[in-house]
């Protein structure tokens, strides 16, 4: 089990206000639902808080989160087909909150085949480097330089060139 | 400008203040209450040690050691709170017991076991899909999972969670009655992951014939999920359109692939099982790129057939991958199935009540 420090409670809510964005963020773009975004973020952190994992720097906590969250999410998506419902996307559901230019990339980035979105997500949304995406995401570095290439790419397509020229 | 507006995106996808108060809530009470150390008096500590001694000796001493050693590895800071129910129904020579419940503040938890008591039809695989029923005079919402299997005994034991609400707010269960009613379980479970489809992609070639989906006639649609990326573009003409099966390329289990060829640009995979609705046979259909990564369909599109007057439920897969690269793919499939349907007819009703 997890060792959790004196101040439990303390612990608990700081961990929540530190990464509950980002495990949100990834869950939410992942799923595109918001449902499915909600049971997620409570899966992630109470395995979080249940883990036998020894965390040794608060970078380890942010990639275990990270691989983490990307793994319920594949876990999500082989079991949702069952589902008989069809929901509105994030986008769709955010549209409400976002300025134009903010839903039509959103939109763009939650059209993406998911294994693009997530290196798009990481990229861009949560800052990281190629090496570390590989690193999180146990995917080879060129594999993860040609998965936003080509991620990259089909933006460019979708958007035209409005909202994003990255090369 | 990129940065910046992933920057700004980033600002409106945050969970919401509840869901954040719901997840600390359930993690305070799940995480083991040994590693919460708090400062105490010495003599509070003898003294609530001493009380739960109690409380968890008197609690553990109404259930058998293998049904309290399963509520302790399920909820072990609560389950000297669970009060024993012991209500049983028999038929089909299979027992149903409700063992146990404990209700805090609007949640209900009840363990129920299942023990064949003549055959082995259940085993740990044992799944109740949509075949049990939770029903109150009130307006509740539950799920049931199943969280342990004792092989000597043959009995299997579901953890039942109920929730009632008011107005969107959790309401107070206690003295509330609950039926708990199953007709049927499914078990022997046969699961194969990651079964290559012996199907070279690069002989796909366009389809020569599709068939039309409409809502009459021996051939309908039942429903078109969409899954992937590009969903959005999906338009009715595509979703509207299978292709024709052409022959049994594969067989794993229930699940027959009949049909692997282009349409509309994009590659179709068509698979038909005759036992999705009895035995819950289904797959899950995907393909692999050079680098080994998985490639998750674009869409599907669900569809009924008869043959022979036999039920057969299809479902052609669509993956967004242009001809002139699918050579470099490679066709997978994860395919499940249970052997034995169970039929029967066991209800129990009991009263939510903490002792």
């Amino acid at each position: 089990m997890h060792v959790l420090p004196p101040d439990t409670d303390s612990y608990i809510d700081e961990i929540l206000r530190e990464y509950s964005d980002m495990v949100y963020r990834i869950a939410l773009t992942n799923t595109k639902q918001k449902f499915d975004a909600d049971d997620i973020f409570q899966e992630v952190f109470l395995a979080f808080f249940q883990s036998h994992v020894q965390f040794e720097s608060e970078e380890h906590i942010k990639y275990w989160l990270i691989r983490v969250t990307v793994n319920f999410c594949k876990k999500h998506h082989r079991s949702a087909w069952q589902k008989r419902t069809v929901s509105l996307d994030a986008a769709m559901q955010l549209s409400s909150c976002m300025t134009e230019q903010e839903f039509t990339v959103y939109d763009a980035v939650c059209r993406l085949p998911v294994k693009y979105r997530t290196v798009i997500q990481l990229f861009y949304f949560e800052d990281m480097t190629i090496d570390d995406i590989s690193r999180v995401l146990h995917r080879k570095d060129t594999t993860v330089k040609s998965q936003l290439a080509r991620a990259r790419g089909k933006l460019r397509e979708m958007l035209k060139g409005d909202y994003f020229y990255e090369p | 400008m990129n940065r910046e507006i992933f920057d700004s995106i980033n600002g409106k996808l945050t969970p919401e203040r509840e869901l954040i108060q719901q997840t600390m809530q359930k993690i305070k009470n799940t995480a083991p209450s040994a590693q919460r150390t708090r400062t105490h008096h010495p003599a509070l500590v003898a003294v609530a040690v001493l009380v739960c001694l109690s409380v968890t000796v008197s609690a553990s001493a109404n259930f058998s050691p293998s049904v309290y050693n399963l509520m302790q590895d399920v909820s072990p800071a609560v389950a000297q709170f669970f009060s024993p129910v012991r209500k049983s129904c028999e038929d089909n020579g299979i027992r149903m017991e409700v063992i146990s419940a404990y209700i805090h503040e609007g949640t209900a938890e009840v363990y129920i076991s299942m023990q064949d008591l003549t055959e082995d039809r259940i085993d740990e695989s044992i799944d109740l899909f949509d075949s049990y029923d939770i029903r109150s005079h009130f307006d509740i919402a539950g799920h049931c999972e199943r969280i342990g299997y004792d092989a000597n005994r043959k009995t299997a034991t579901f953890l039942i969670t109920v929730t009632q609400h008011e107005n969107g707010k959790e309401v107070d269960l206690r003295g509330q009655k609950i039926y708990f009613s199953v007709q049927s379980f499914l078990s022997r479970k046969n699961e194969q992951n990651n079964v290559p489809i012996a199907f070279d992609l690069a002989n796909a070639e366009s389809a020569t014939e599709i068939r039309k989906l409409d809502n009459s006639g021996m051939e309908r649609e039942i429903g078109v999920y969409y899954k992937g990326g590009s969903t959005l573009n999906m338009e009715d003409a595509e979703t509207n359109v299978i292709v024709a099966p052409v022959n049994v390329l594969c067989t794993v289990n229930d699940t027959k692939v009949t049909a692997v060829a282009y349409y509309n640009g994009k590659l179709r995979v068509q698979v038909m099982t005759e036992h999705r609705l009895d035995k819950d046979a289904h797959e899950w259909i995907y393909l692999t790129d050079e680098d080994g990564e998985t490639v998750q369909p674009y869409g599907t599109v669900d569809f009924l057939t008869y043959k022979d007057g036999v039920k057969i439920i299809g479902r052609d897969y669509i993956f967004d991958i242009p001809k002139a690269e699918i050579q470099n793919y490679k066709l997978y499939g994860d395919f499940i199935t249970s052997e034995m349907l169970t039929k029967g007819n066991w209800k129990v009703s009991f009263r939510l009540e903490n002792q």
